[in-house]
């Protein structure tokens, strides 16, 4: 890789281009052993896809973007507290349109910090729903006989189906 | 089993785990009546083994109860947020008079009552699983509750010995996995030990005070390969002037912990101990330990047990008074406990509720582990 190179473009599974710093990139195992490939020096104009959305990565990068300073150079304590709370804001997103999607991009692209971000909060917000939200947001039918049901009541008293 | 979620988004199983590992088992509980795949996955002894891994590392807490002579049994758990809340009722508490805890390991508890029959309940409290036990009385008994993941099993030892003399007199052990009792060769190893206190189980084995002629021990007892060790202990019993010591948990070995009284109860000294086991060795010089701590404070801090950082003591004003024993009596404003930071020596205090002046602690963690088919492998 040139050293010269500070950024560099993707395209999304959508067609998209997109650019993203070096230094972000190397949050990503997969990116950062794409840099370290030919097809980012000066004189290729091959441009890699990454199999995530536009909509998904331009979250992605965003994260990279922000903590791209803390990871490569390490951080005073009042930082990681003002990323934490960065974290939180930057997670307030609609769980059916974009939550799943980043956590499954963060899985791909080996991305420890946002995966348990985004399983964080996946988990707390699964912790105040009932089973019948739990299942409209997974898109999961109830499987279960009413015969079944009936037997886990009674097992479980005080359960809901619903 | 992946399962379909959004337009083109299949979420797959590893990441299922990863989201539901962090749930508590209240919602995972719940989580069951969604569908037959994810009450699979939710029963699924490795997925426990990662829900208990997790859970330990994250939201280790503590689970105390007061005096339960004129009480009866409550269960209290303090979680890693300094967060109170009771413990679901004790199943079976009519039966259960003067119920003490034995041992509490990856969410599982065994209780312990001892009247007109010896009752164990072996008690998962987050998913209300339970086992009773039944024995015939026998005030002579020492108990003691482990967990081995060598061979995958739960074992609870009761320890019967003679009258007066204090010499053990015979062992028998119940495992969880064959739902049976057994009892267990003692070998000459054991010939004129006396034991002082209640077992301690962790690391696959199960620790008690005991003593032989002039030698203070530790009687360890192995759950997978069924044998007795004598451990050398660095400080001296019971019998001695320390007032209160226990057995605890630090970064995964054996700690023990004591307290001895200095002068006419000015200042309590609590000495903590870490012990190391070199398994390649037979002889004595297997078992070494090391003082991690030592730490002098100016009024009575019984040690309970190491949770986090922290030593957990219980506190208590000691009030000598004439021609009577010792009167423990409650510090009037309440802080029956005191941590002590092992990182930066502060002392925090802390009012436990509904504990009075004794208490019992100990280390828990919120489990799937049931207490029927007992499957789960490594911690």
């Amino acid at each position: 890789m040139s050293s010269s190179v500070e950024a560099i473009t993707v395209l999304s599974s959508d067609g998209d281009e997109f650019k993203i710093t070096v230094s972000a990139a190397k949050l990503s195992k997969p990116l950062n052993w794409m840099l370290e490939d030919v097809c980012f020096s000066d004189d290729c104009d091959e441009v890699p896809t990454i199999e995530v959305n536009s909509k998904t990565l331009v979250k992605v990068i965003e994260y990279c973007e922000k903590h791209a300073p803390r990871a490569n150079s390490g951080a005073s304590d009042s930082d990681a507290e003002e990323l934490k709370k960065w974290d939180i804001e930057f997670m307030k997103m609609d769980v059916k349109d974009i939550l799943f999607h980043i956590l499954m991009a963060a899985n791909y692209l080996h991305m420890e910090g946002l995966y348990d971000l985004a399983c964080q909060t996946a988990a707390d917000l699964m912790k105040g729903m009932t089973v019948s939200q739990i299942r409209k947001i997974f898109h999961i039918k109830n499987d279960f006989s009413s015969e079944e049901q009936e037997q886990l009541r009674r097992q479980h008293p005080g359960c809901s189906f619903d | 089993m992946p399962s379909r979620t959004m337009k083109q988004i299949w979420i797959p199983i590893e990441v299922l785990i990863s989201i539901f590992k962090r749930l508590p088992v209240r919602t995972l509980t719940q989580l069951q009546w969604v569908c037959k795949d994810w009450k699979n996955l939710l029963n699924d002894p490795s997925f426990i083994q990662e829900h208990l891994r997790y859970s330990a590392h994250k939201n280790p807490s503590l689970l105390f109860h007061g005096d339960t002579l004129l009480n009866p049994l409550e269960l209290h758990v303090i979680d890693s947020e300094m967060q109170v809340f009771q413990v679901g009722s004790v199943p079976l508490i009519e039966f259960l008079r003067g119920a003490t805890v034995v041992g509490s390991i990856n969410g599982l508890l065994c209780l312990k009552s001892n009247c007109k029959y010896l009752y164990f309940l072996l008690w998962n409290p987050a998913i209300s699983k339970f086992r009773l036990l039944t024995r015939e009385a026998n005030f002579r008994v020492k108990t003691g509750f482990g967990f081995s993941s060598i061979v995958n099993d739960y074992k609870l030892a009761c320890i019967s010995y003679l009258p007066v003399v204090e010499l053990i007199d015979q062992v028998e052990v119940y495992s969880l996995s064959t739902c049976s009792w057994k009892a267990v060769e003692l070998g000459e190893l054991l010939d004129g030990v006396k034991i002082k206190s209640d077992g301690f189980g962790t690391n696959g084995a199960i620790f008690w005070f005991g003593y032989k002629g002039n030698g203070h021990f530790l009687i360890s007892y192995y759950i997978a390969t069924e044998e007795f060790a004598l451990i050398p202990s660095p400080i001296p019993g019971p019998e001695h002037n320390s007032l209160c010591y226990s057995l605890s948990v630090y970064e995964n070995k054996l700690a023990l912990l004591s307290h001895t009284n200095i002068g006419n109860y000015e200042y309590s000294l609590i000495d903590f101990w870490v012990m190391e086991e070199d398994k390649d060795r037979i002889t004595v010089e297997r078992w070494s330990w090391t003082k991690k701590y030592s730490i002098k404070h100016p009024s009575s801090l019984l040690p309970g047990v190491v949770w986090r950082n922290m030593i957990v003591c219980n506190h208590i004003d000691m009030v000598r008074e004439r021609n009577a024993a010792s009167v423990h009596k409650v510090i009037d404003d309440g802080l029956n406990i005191v941590l002590v930071n092992l990182t930066t020596d502060e002392f925090k205090m802390f009012a436990f509720p509904k504990c009075g002046i004794g208490f019992h602690v100990f280390n828990y963690v919120e489990s799937l582990v049931p207490v029927d088919k007992i499957h789960i492998e490594e911690l």
